[in-house]
């Protein structure tokens, strides 16, 4: 009987809609991707239903319930000892032989199920059919049809959550050897009372015969162990393997009785994958695809961007001519919208970058992105499943970091959190913009598409490095399911577009906010001295920094961006405008940066190499520490990020000096 | 071999030969050769766009090799090339709006015509290719994605 404090788990395999579905119940936000393991956490909402409050729980996706990934034991463990009323399984009806896979598992644990025939539109679409009432009959479950991106069925899938009686369940049956050995081990498992209580006690004995590392450890030290290693070996490595056959053929048996599938052509989806996963056409493909985007990123943003300006611009000019106290026009004027300004001037790239990474996230595109670049990642040791978390640090290394969770194996997940930073996120934007617009016009976007190539090349050369000469071990097999392509909504685009740009818009209010404060409290002290000049306080700084970029043609202004930089890299371009002392307008910060004789546009290539691979920001520090749960390899990915911008750019500015540059 | 078979190959070959020829004048053009025909037909002097048109027409010659021996690989790389080049083709024409409006805001003076580039004019042949086979290159079997 379902109590009156009711929580619903939603369960189901990667990217089968789960998240959708939770967005829709709780009226909730959560990122939603066209790509496996977008949800790495359980997220818990409210939503009410019929005049009763309910808590549901949105659990990262997973194939099996195995402790092989941290997916897979957040979902297991929130089953299992968090006791949900019910588990609503989303299950994508367009690939119903694998998700039905862990609808077997969740059976044998002993909790309620319902079971959401979701994407049921596809399954029309392509001209297949499914009997829901002999699939629910069979499985002993309630099924539902569903489409959780329109809301279709998600009532009815409550409500069978909620209401629907009870029903005698499937029993899977797993042949008579291995059916022996699971009664042999739960007979033993029935003197245990310690952990065999906590548990599904069939569930518990397959577990045990899969040698599940993480059953295995509660067993541990037991009295019992012994009786059950004997049990273990006797079916020697291949138990687990037969155990996931027979687990299939279950599944098999069940679905050849419901289930219809048509035998028509290629749909859209098929046709665009011949092409785009092509082994020759793959990776050009997926380059075009990059260019145009970053294309589209500088030009499409161009006149939103001279609207900021000139708003800045009179903004400014209104206040110099009607505050008439000096010090506070110019803490207000060169300090806070001089600071300020010069960050949310990009505010359109970023925004635009933003909504062509949600189409392409949306359609389907990333993940054959990762499915392409597996073979480029594969020569270097790591696989296509690390290059997802590296395509989320176009964005920003926050999530990207978080999201390498979804890869299993812990050495190159630790990789990966540590090439991730080299990868181009929002906020160096702005310096390659600068830059690339003061030194090389006309050629803006393909500069900025280089710089964008150019970090992927130093995520790739960082996992070499790393796993030939630090975390040296064996690659892990790679397996990343292609969901099928989808149209992209421009109502869910915009809201990831949003959801990813606004934290700029935040920063540009908070942390660049007080950092213009602080720039100009230091460029205007000690009194008297030119504003931003080398006798302020910012230029004495510079002056002491200077010595250790000097061999990289880098002078005291660029050593005060770039070290205020590590606290953000949006205050790197505010810091220029106030030490050329141009304020928010990025124009004339060109004007200057192209007539100071201490830059050219192989300093300006110096910069903008240096600020893609330096330390990143404090947040992605932070978030490296949580992650790694390592103060030691927190420290070494700034001294290794440190040291290898250092080197690089010295070699590209010392080689250029050479070339005659 | 039947008749729409042959049409597809036709096709491809004509389009794809001409995404090929514009894509190699683009990319030597950035080199500073061809310099009259590069004015004269308007095209871009960016190498990075000129191997996407050079990509496109590889993608559609991939369409004469393939149809031969299996229709439906054929139909798939003719349907991904008509995709490409009307993918690049708007996002020329959405970089050509912003352009438009970049100039009016600065009080410049730009013609309409300069960003007429081979990557939109090309792609009117492509959407020639669309009309032909519009009930089987459909979108309209894909499912919307998620919010």
């Amino acid at each position: 009987m379902i109590n009156e404090n009711i929580t619903l788990a939603l369960a189901g395999n990667p990217n089968v809609g789960k998240t959708t579905l939770f967005n829709s119940l709780t009226g909730a936000r959560q990122h939603v991707g066209n790509w496996p393991g977008v949800t790495v956490e359980k997220k818990i909402g409210t939503a009410s239903h019929k005049g009763r409050d309910l808590t549901i729980v949105d659990l990262p996706g997973t194939y099996s319930l195995s402790a092989y990934s941290l997916d897979e034991i957040v979902t297991r463990d929130y089953i299992l000892k968090g006791r949900p009323d019910s588990v609503i399984h989303i299950v994508d009806a367009s690939n119903l032989e694998r998700n039905l896979y862990l609808t077997i598992q969740l059976l044998e644990l002993d909790v309620n199920v319902v079971v959401a025939l979701n994407m049921y539109d596809i399954v029309k679409s392509r001209g297949d059919s499914i009997d829901v009432d002999m699939l629910s009959k069979n499985l002993g479950l309630p099924v539902v049809e569903t489409v959780a991106s329109t809301g279709e069925g998600v009532d009815d899938l409550i409500d069978a959550a909620l209401e629907a009686p009870p029903m005698e369940r499937f029993k899977p049956f797993y042949g008579e050897d291995l059916e022996k050995r699971i009664s042999a081990v739960m007979d033993i498992l029935r003197n245990d009372d310690k952990v065999a209580p906590r548990f599904p006690l069939r569930w518990l004995a397959i577990k045990v015969l899969e040698e599940d590392k993480e059953v295995l450890k509660l067993l541990e030290g037991n009295e019992l162990e012994p009786r059950l290693r004997a049990h273990m070996d006797k079916g020697g490595e291949n138990t687990e393997l037969e155990l996931v056959n027979r687990r299939y053929e279950n599944v098999r048996c069940i679905m050849s009785e419901s289930c219809r599938l048509s035998e028509n052509g290629l749909d859209p989806s098929d046709m665009l994958d011949k092409v785009v996963t092509n082994k020759y056409l793959g990776i050009p493909i997926f380059l075009a695809m990059m260019w145009a985007a970053f294309e589209l990123t500088f030009k499409a943003a161009e006149p939103f961007t001279i609207m900021i300006d000139k708003f800045f611009n009179w903004l400014i000019v209104w206040i110099s001519n009607n505050i008439a106290h000096e010090q506070l026009a110019s803490l207000l004027g060169d300090g806070i919208v001089g600071g300020v300004g010069s960050v949310l001037v990009f505010v359109p790239n970023i925004f635009i970058l933003f909504l062509i990474i949600s189409l392409l996230e949306d359609s389907g595109y990333l993940a054959r992105a990762a499915f392409v670049m597996d073979k480029v990642m594969s020569r270097i040791g790591l696989h296509g499943k690390s290059f997802i978390p590296l395509l989320i640090g176009f964005g920003c290394s926050v999530p990207a970091i978080m999201a390498c969770r979804s890869i299993e194996d812990s050495r190159d997940r630790l990789i990966t959190i540590l090439s991730t930073p080299f990868i181009t996120c929002g906020a160096r934007f702005p310096v390659y913009v600068l830059f690339a617009g003061a030194f090389f016009v006309g050629a803006e976007g393909t500069v900025v598409f280089s710089m964008y190539l150019l970090s992927m090349l130093m995520a790739i050369l960082s996992v070499i490095l790393l796993s030939k000469f630090v975390v040296k071990g064996e690659k892990s097999p790679f397996i990343l399911e292609l969901p099928p392509y989808r149209m992209p909504t421009m109502r869910s685009a915009v809201l990831h577009m949003w959801d990813r740009g606004k934290m700029y818009i935040k920063k540009a209010g908070t942390i660049i906010f007080m950092g213009a404060i602080i720039i100009w409290v230091l460029a205007s002290f000690p009194q008297g001295v030119e504003y931003g000049s080398a006798d302020s306080l910012v230029g004495m700084m510079g002056k002491v920094l200077e010595p250790l970029i000097r061999p990289l043609g880098f002078d005291w202004k660029i050593a005060v961006a770039l070290t205020l930089g590590f606290v953000a890299k949006e205050i790197v371009v505010g810091s220029l405008g106030t030490l050329y002392g141009t304020g928010e307008n990025d124009d004339l910060l060109r004007d200057q940066l192209r007539a100071d004789p201490n830059m050219t546009a192989l300093t300006s290539v110096g910069v903008m190499v240096f600020t893609l691979i330096y330390v990143p920001c404090l947040a992605t520090v932070a978030i490296i520490r949580k992650e790694t749960n390592s103060i030691r390899w927190t420290l070494f990915s700034i001294a290794y990020s440190m040291s290898l911008a250092w080197v690089i750019t010295f070699v590209i500015y010392r080689v250029g000096l050479l070339l005659g540059y | 071999m039947d008749s729409d078979t042959r049409l597809k190959m036709a096709f491809s070959l004509i389009v794809g030969g001409l995404y090929l020829v514009f894509g190699l004048v683009q990319v030597l053009g950035s080199f500073g050769m061809f310099a009259s025909l590069i004015d004269t037909l308007n095209i871009d002097d960016n190498l990075f766009g000129g191997f996407v048109l050079l990509l496109i027409g590889v993608v559609y010659l991939f369409v004469v090799r393939s149809i031969k021996r299996d229709s439906i690989e054929g139909s798939a790389f003719l349907f991904t090339g008509i995709f490409l080049s009307l993918l690049y083709a708007s996002i020329n024409l959405v970089i050509l709006g912003a352009t438009l409006l970049s100039a009016l805001l600065e009080g410049e003076s730009l013609g309409v015509f300069q960003g007429i580039t081979p990557i939109v004019y090309l792609g009117l042949l492509s959407l020639i290719g669309l009309y032909i086979w519009r009930s089987t290159f459909s979108f309209s079997r894909l499912s919307k994605a998620g919010v």
